[in-house]
C-alpha cells in the first residue's frame, strides 16, 4: 500500500538528479548517461499512472520510448566515436566547433 | 506489506545508484552504477504489474544500451585518467536551479490530489502480455510501424557516421596508387619511343 505521491516524488528525483548530470558533467558519454536516467524516470511515472488509472496504454508508450532511446542510443554513440577521431577529446566544453 | 518494502527498497537504492552515476570520477564504475540503477527500475516496474515491460528493461536497457556505452567507453576514453576536472564551472548555479525545480515539482505533486495508493492487486486485464500484443497490432499500429521505422533508419545512420572516414581515406589512397602507377607507365613508355 503505496501512496501514489510516493512514486511520483521517486521519478522527480531521479529526473532531478539527471538533469543536474547533463548540466554539469564534462565527459559526453556521462551526459548521455544522464539522458537515460530522465528517460527512465519518466518511465518510471508513466507505468505509476498506467497501473493507477487501471489503463494498459502508459506501458505501450513506454514500450514505444524505449524503442526511442535505443535508437537515440545508437546515433548518440556514433557521433561521440566520430567526434573523438576527429578532435582526440569527449570533453563537452571543447565541442564549440558549430557556435557562430 | 512486500509490496511497499520492495517499493521503499529499490527506491531508495535507485536514487543512491543514480547520486553515484553522477559523483563517481571513474566512468567505467559510473556505467555499472548506471546498470544497477536500470536494474532497480525493472524490479520497481514489477511492483507495479509490468512484468512485461521489466523483462523488456532488463533486455534493452542492461543488456543492450549499457553493453554499448561500454564500448564507447572502451573506444574514447582514457580510463585511469582521473586529474582532469570532472564539473563545469556551472555546477552550484545548476544544482541550485534543479533543486528548486525538485521542490516545485514536489510541492505540485503533494497539493494536486495524488492522493491513492497503489494497491496490492489491480484491475489490469490478467492476460497483460496477450493485451499488449494486440494494442499494438491494432490500436497502435500506426506508432508501431512508425517506431520500427525509425529504429532502422537511426541504425544505418549510426553505421554511417561511425564508417564514414576510414571509407573516404581508403578510396583516395586507392586512387592515388592507380594513378601514379599509370603515370608512371607512361613515362616509361614515352622513354622506350624516345630510345
Amino acid at each position: 500500500m503505496v501512496p501514489i505521491s510516493h512514486y511520483l516524488i521517486l521519478t522527480a528525483i531521479l529526473f532531478t538528479l539527471g538533469v543536474i548530470g547533463v548540466l554539469t558533467r564534462r565527459n559526453a558519454i556521462i551526459v548521455f548517461m544522464c539522458i537515460e536516467l530522465m528517460l527512465n524516470s519518466v518511465n518510471l511515472s508513466m507505468v505509476v499512472f498506467a497501473r493507477f488509472l487501471d489503463s494498459m496504454d502508459g506501458q505501450i508508450a513506454v514500450f514505444l520510448i524505449m524503442t526511442v532511446a535505443a535508437a537515440e542510443v545508437a546515433v548518440g554513440l556514433a557521433l561521440i566515436v566520430a567526434i573523438y577521431r576527429k578532435k582526440e577529446s569527449i570533453n563537452i566544453d571543447e565541442m564549440h566547433i558549430m557556435q557562430g | 506489506m512486500g509490496h511497499a518494502v520492495a517499493f521503499y527498497v529499490f527506491g531508495i537504492l535507485a536514487v543512491a545508484l543514480a547520486l553515484a552515476t553522477i559523483l563517481h570520477k571513474n566512468i567505467f564504475k559510473s556505467a555499472t552504477f548506471m546498470a544497477g540503477m536500470l536494474f532497480c527500475l525493472a524490479a520497481l516496474f514489477i511492483t507495479l504489474d509490468a512484468e512485461f515491460l521489466a523483462v523488456v528493461q532488463v533486455l534493452v536497457y542492461i543488456g543492450a544500451i549499457t553493453m554499448l556505452i561500454v564500448f564507447a567507453i572502451m573506444l574514447t576514453t582514457r580510463i585511469n585518467d582521473e586529474t582532469r576536472q570532472k564539473f563545469n564551472s556551472q555546477l552550484w548555479i545548476s544544482s541550485l536551479a534543479t533543486l528548486g525545480f525538485l521542490s516545485l515539482i514536489i510541492s505540485v505533486v503533494l497539493r494536486g490530489g495524488w492522493g491513492g495508493v497503489v494497491t496490492e492487486s489491480g484491475s489490469l486485464p490478467p492476460d497483460m502480455l496477450g493485451a499488449i500484443g494486440t494494442a499494438l497490432l491494432s490500436d497502435f499500429i500506426l506508432a508501431f510501424d512508425v517506431v520500427s521505422i525509425l529504429l532502422l533508419v537511426a541504425l544505418i545512420g549510426a553505421l554511417h557516421i561511425a564508417k564514414q572516414d576510414d571509407r573516404k581515406l581508403y578510396v583516395q589512397e586507392s586512387f592515388v596508387d592507380d594513378e601514379s602507377s599509370a603515370v608512371k607507365n607512361h613515362v616509361k613508355e614515352t622513354e622506350e619511343m624516345h630510345v
